[in-house]
């Protein structure tokens, strides 16, 4: 019987992430999924990045992933979000080919020699105590492994909504993978809740009047997620989006036809994520604004189907053909595929440790919308993450919990596992308090070294980026010997107006020909500087203090059994942790935080 | 956490004297220094009951009290024995129950574990110590008021405007991709900014002002060393010296003392000596007083025949002199000494600690001022001033400020730096402010997301 070392189970944006993880590492590897062609499939829109989930992009970059270079090899329009806004705002989305982004994802992970791709529906979990031992196969093989990584998405127990009708599947025209909720609550004993997201009907871009949207040129030049990449995949220019809006008659007919909507006739119990609403919801929700924007984004090159980003809905086809015909310069498209809602089966996050694993077993790991999160960012991150700790129990090493502090990737994490989901999370910049320090422009100074001492990046991008390193050192160093007009070059570089391109002269020769992407992230490190300081000593949030395991098992002085029941449920890893754990009140912190003192003093830690 | 016994009434002999007991499970442990109590006494009913010895034999008999946890001032077991105001008996019960294993509690500690047991917040404590030592029963009314209701005060509804101003920024710096018409205006972002910083200032200046009015009456003695300003201050407090006490915390030089009137009290601040000098700490001391100044209500300024030079302070508002000491003086000499006296500073009080000459009359003429003060300021006390909301303001405007700086140069992330980082100080006073909070008001008031 075959065996592997690490176990991939789906082929979406986490699964390939985590199997890149382990073959990144040379471990055998088999991923496992319901339809091989589908791998890499963007379910929703053709659009990698964007504020938040484009720093998770960079994070992924930086410890050797996928993603952002199959979005830049891939990619239509590049646009630098922010540019206006600081450094610290900024960050890339990318408009996507999403079947040359497809088939890239396939032949990147086929180029790895220690990879397996095996279709397949699982069924069975197999286990011998808190070991995972294998999983079955619908055909009744068994695969074997000694690590595993569950990616399920919206695939589990999936069923889409289109008006009243309702229908078994992952993914609009994709089966769903039925029989798997059934033994991870019963055998597995995990807890699963219900979540549910939408799209838009897609659309024939022939039957779309041009003349009457809004072009949304991208940058040019564009700026990339890889230092590797260089330029678009083809001859020619980026393709635009374009703008348009509903307008009242829209809301008229969506109101008229509410009785006929899953989400409002109560056939849909699954919660659907508040940040990405459907046309309805957003009708409904703001009866005010009688218009609401919508991008027209092209789905790939020389391919005539659009997605109309905005009008996400679960009503009657009927219904949907009226929405679009009343739209500016969609009086005339044609439906291609309508737009539908799916409800699927998640497993409630805080059964996770912060290196997903679950909490009950050894070796399995969940990344991805089994967690409750949305996009494909955030299961990127996540199939990372899992796919890292995956790896290291193979190799008998501990595992790497991505601190809060340090990258966007540990903020969702954290978030996740210490706080749990009560709608579908998405990566938000505000999420992370530390955001000033987490910068869309230095992902690889904060987590390339980890990349590198977990063996995860490849020789090629090691020796790029302890290059750059070096090279910025010696700027650093160029710019705090020149002076001008008695100041260091480099406290010039920190006033908000001065920029690097200021400063470089014939003094000062490193810097002059570097790319635009190293003068940035050089010049925002410089800028940041004494903000991170101040964030690390002032910061009441900021606190890192570690909650042994045990504390929380004693009765702590001052501490409600109803607050301690919360966060033994939560348990947080910091005290930092413990103050988003919903409900705390003020005077359960505080004996928290003298308990925590205590236990310092005791243990001179 | 341990059990805690104090005596709640002053050691005075008295009618009655009240020991209160708090811990957790005390009828265990303490059960057996009661006799004719029941086993599981009904919580909240007056028990005849006496404490007894460690032989068994009663100390005193009283009415004992069973609160149960969580329902009592602590919030954990609390028994309270009311029983004979003699310390001495009142003492040899205590003695008995740290015997029994409880420990005397410091100061403000029962307060204390009520706020880690969620039975009163810090600002209730707050409230609940300013009533206590209100100065006036108008005083006392508005920490009452801030006592039972202190959620209901505007700095606390300042809080949700904190909640808005973060919930803005959050849709800034997340969901700035929107289309320009959609997209939050950062003009917008600086004038909520503008208006906080508006709101807050006057909110600072009226908790300034009502904790200037919290303290009462306050009349500082300031001389130079040696010009008999403890002793005028001991002499004018006479019988109610017990009230006289440390103030703790920035003011650790000053000691005050109370002399109640019908009116409220006068609240006396005797202070270190001033003399000019190089001495850093003597400065500082100096500078101390200089601060004092602005804050009180009346200042007295001492002067000795030793020494007739004024110190060397301006004062800031209304003020009296005192020639102290004036039994040293010769009889003939006093009246042309105080007709000089007066022209420059007026009026001059002569006044003999020693003998006591004097003092009534200018304990008359300090009545008389607190008189008028009372009724002035007593009816507008301001219920929810303490230094608590007043330290938060004035930090939360120092934040305000600069993030208003970095707004106006473009710089988004920086200005929600300063506001996210203090969100811990409002945490502290009024409950964490969660992400979710913040962001259910985003849902609230944007129509975000594609």
């Amino acid at each position: 019987m075959a065996s592997w070392d690490v176990v991939v189970v789906g082929g979406g944006h986490a699964g390939i992430e985590a199997a890149l993880a382990s073959l990144r590492r040379g471990l055998q590897t088999v991923l496992v999924t319901l339809h091989l062609d589908m791998i890499g499939q963007m379910s929703c829109n053709p659009s990698v990045g964007g504020i938040g989930k484009g720093h998770l992009v960079a994070e992924i970059e930086a410890m050797g992933g996928g993603m952002g270079k199959l979005a830049d090899r891939s990619g239509l329009q590049f646009k630098m979000l922010n540019t206006r806004k600081g450094y610290a705002v900024q960050a890339l989305r990318v408009q996507t080919d999403r079947y040359r982004y497809r088939d890239l994802a396939r032949r990147l992970l086929e180029s790895y020699p220690c990879l397996t791709l095996r279709q397949g529906e699982v069924v069975g979990i197999e286990r011998d105590g808190s070991r995972i031992l294998s999983l079955l196969l619908h055909d009744e093989t068994r695969i074997q492994g000694k690590s595993f990584v569950l990616t399920t998405g919206t695939f589990l127990s999936g069923t889409l909504h289109l008006g009243l009708s309702t229908l078994e599947g992952g993914r609009g025209g994709d089966r769903s993978s039925r029989r798997l909720s059934a033994p991870l609550s019963e055998e597995l004993g995990l807890t699963l809740g219900r979540l549910k997201t939408g799209t838009p009907p897609r659309l024939s871009g022939k039957t779309v009047d041009f003349s009457r949207v809004l072009p949304q040129p991208g940058d040019n030049p564009p700026s990339f997620f890889s230092e590797s990449s260089s330029a678009l995949f083809y001859e020619g220019d980026q393709v635009p989006c374009h703008l348009t809006r509903t307008t009242a008659e829209t809301g008229e007919i969506i109101r008229r036809n509410l009785d006929r909507s899953p989400l409002y006739s109560g056939r849909i119990r699954g919660i659907g994520p508040r940040y990405c609403p459907s046309i309805e919801d957003k009708v409904v929700k703001f009866p005010d604004r009688d218009s609401h924007h919508i991008f027209i984004e092209p789905e790939g090159l020389g391919i005539d189907e659009v997605y109309p980003n905005g009008i996400s809905t679960s009503l009657p086809v009927d219904v949907q053909e009226q929405v679009v015909a009343s739209i500016p310069g969609l009086e005339k498209a044609v439906i291609m595929r309508p737009g539908y809602a799916v409800e699927y089966d998640f497993v409630f996050p805080d059964q996770l440790d912060h290196g997903l694993r679950v909490r009950h077993f050894d070796n399995l790991f969940l990344a991805g919308q089994i967690n409750g999160t949305t996009g494909y960012e955030e299961a990127a991150g996540q199939g990372l993450v899992a796919g890292i700790n995956a790896g290291n129990v193979v190799r008998d090493i501990a595992p790497w919990f991505p601190a809060r502090s340090l990258c966007y990737l540990g903020v969702m994490v954290d978030d996740l596992v210490t706080q749990g989901v009560d709608e579908p999370y998405r990566m938000f910049t505000s999420r992370a308090e530390n955001r000033l320090s987490l910068r869309y422009h230095n992902a690889d100074v904060r987590l390339s070294p980890v990349a590198i001492e977990l063996g995860l990046l490849p020789q090629t991008a090691r020796e790029g980026f302890l290059e750059k390193m070096d090279r910025f050192s010696t700027l650093r160093q160029e710019m705090s010997r020149i002076k001008r007009g008695g100041k260091k070059a480099i406290d010039w570089l920190k006033r908000p107006e001065v920029t690097l391109d200021d400063l470089l002269s014939e003094e000062i020769q490193e810097g002059v020909n570097w790319p635009e992407s190293w003068k940035i992230s050089f010049e925002s490190e410089i800028k940041y500087e004494g903000y991170v300081q101040i964030s690390d000593s002032r910061s009441p949030l900021a606190n890192d203090t570690p909650i042994p395991e045990t504390l929380l098992e004693e009765i702590i002085p001052g501490i409600s059994n109803e607050m301690l029941g919360r966060l033994r449920k939560a348990r947080p890893e910091s005290f930092r942790a413990a103050m988003e754990v919903k409900g705390m009140t003020p005077g359960a912190l505080e004996a928290l935080r003298m308990r925590l003192k205590r236990e310092k003093s005791i243990h001179g830690s | 956490m341990d059990p805690i016994v104090a005596l709640v009434t002053p050691p005075v002999p008295g009618p009655v004297g009240i020991i209160r007991l708090s811990g957790p499970d005390l009828l265990r442990q303490f059960s057996r220094a009661f006799l004719s109590l029941p086993d599981q006494p009904v919580p909240r009913h007056a028990y005849l009951a006496s404490v007894c010895d460690g032989e068994g034999s009663p100390i005193d008999e009283g009415l004992i009290l069973y609160f149960r946890s969580p329902d009592s001032f602590t919030g954990e077991d609390v028994i309270e024995c009311q029983m004979h105001g003699n310390p001495h008996s009142l003492r040899a019960i205590q003695k008995r129950l740290i015997a029994l294993g409880a420990r005397e509690a410091l100061p403000g500690e029962f307060s204390y574990r009520a706020y880690l047991h969620h039975k009163m917040t810090l600002l209730k404590a707050e409230s609940l110590n300013r009533m206590i030592s209100a100065p006036s029963y108008q005083h006392f009314l508005g920490g009452f008021s801030d006592y039972t209701a202190p959620e209901s005060d505007p700095v606390a509804r300042l809080r949700e405007e904190v909640i808005d101003l973060l919930a803005h920024f959050y849709v800034a710096v997340d969901h700035l991709d929107l289309p320009e018409e959609e997209a939050p205006d950062p003009e917008n972002l600086l004038s909520r900014l503008d208006h906080l910083i508006v709101k807050t200032r006057t909110m600072l200046e009226d908790q300034k002002k009502g904790l200037k009015q919290r303290s009462g009456f306050t009349v500082a003695l300031i001389g130079h060393p040696n010009s008999g300003k403890s002793s005028l201050f001991n002499r004018l407090l006479g019988e109610s010296r017990a009230l006289v006490s440390t103030v703790p915390g920035t003011t650790r030089d000053v000691i005050e003392g109370r002399y109640p009137t019908p009116h409220g009290d006068i609240v006396l601040l005797d202070t270190a000596g001033i003399r000019l000098t190089d001495d850093p700490l003597e400065k500082a001391g100096i500078r101390m007083t200089r601060s004092l100044l602005r804050e009180i209500s009346l200042a007295v300024f001492l002067v000795s025949p030793e020494n007739l030079s004024p110190v060397a302070l301006s004062p800031k508002g209304d003020f009296l002199t005192v020639l102290n000491k004036s039994d040293l003086l010769a009889r003939k000499i006093l009246p042309s000494l105080l007709k000089t006296m007066n022209s420059r500073f007026t009026p001059v009080y002569p006044v003999s600690s020693k003998t006591g000459q004097g003092v009534s009359e200018f304990l008359e003429a300090l009545s008389e001022r607190a008189r008028v003060y009372y009724e002035e300021t007593g009816r507008g006390v301001s219920g929810a001033s303490s230094c608590l909301r007043r330290d938060l303001l004035s930090g939360f405007l120092r934040e305000l400020k600069q993030s208003r700086l970095a707004l106006s140069r473009g710089q988004l992330m920086e200005a929600l730096h300063g506001i996210e980082l203090f969100r811990g100080e409002w945490e502290k006073l009024f409950g964490v402010v969660s992400h979710g909070e913040v962001y259910d008001r985003v849902f609230a008031s944007f129509c975000i997301g594609k």
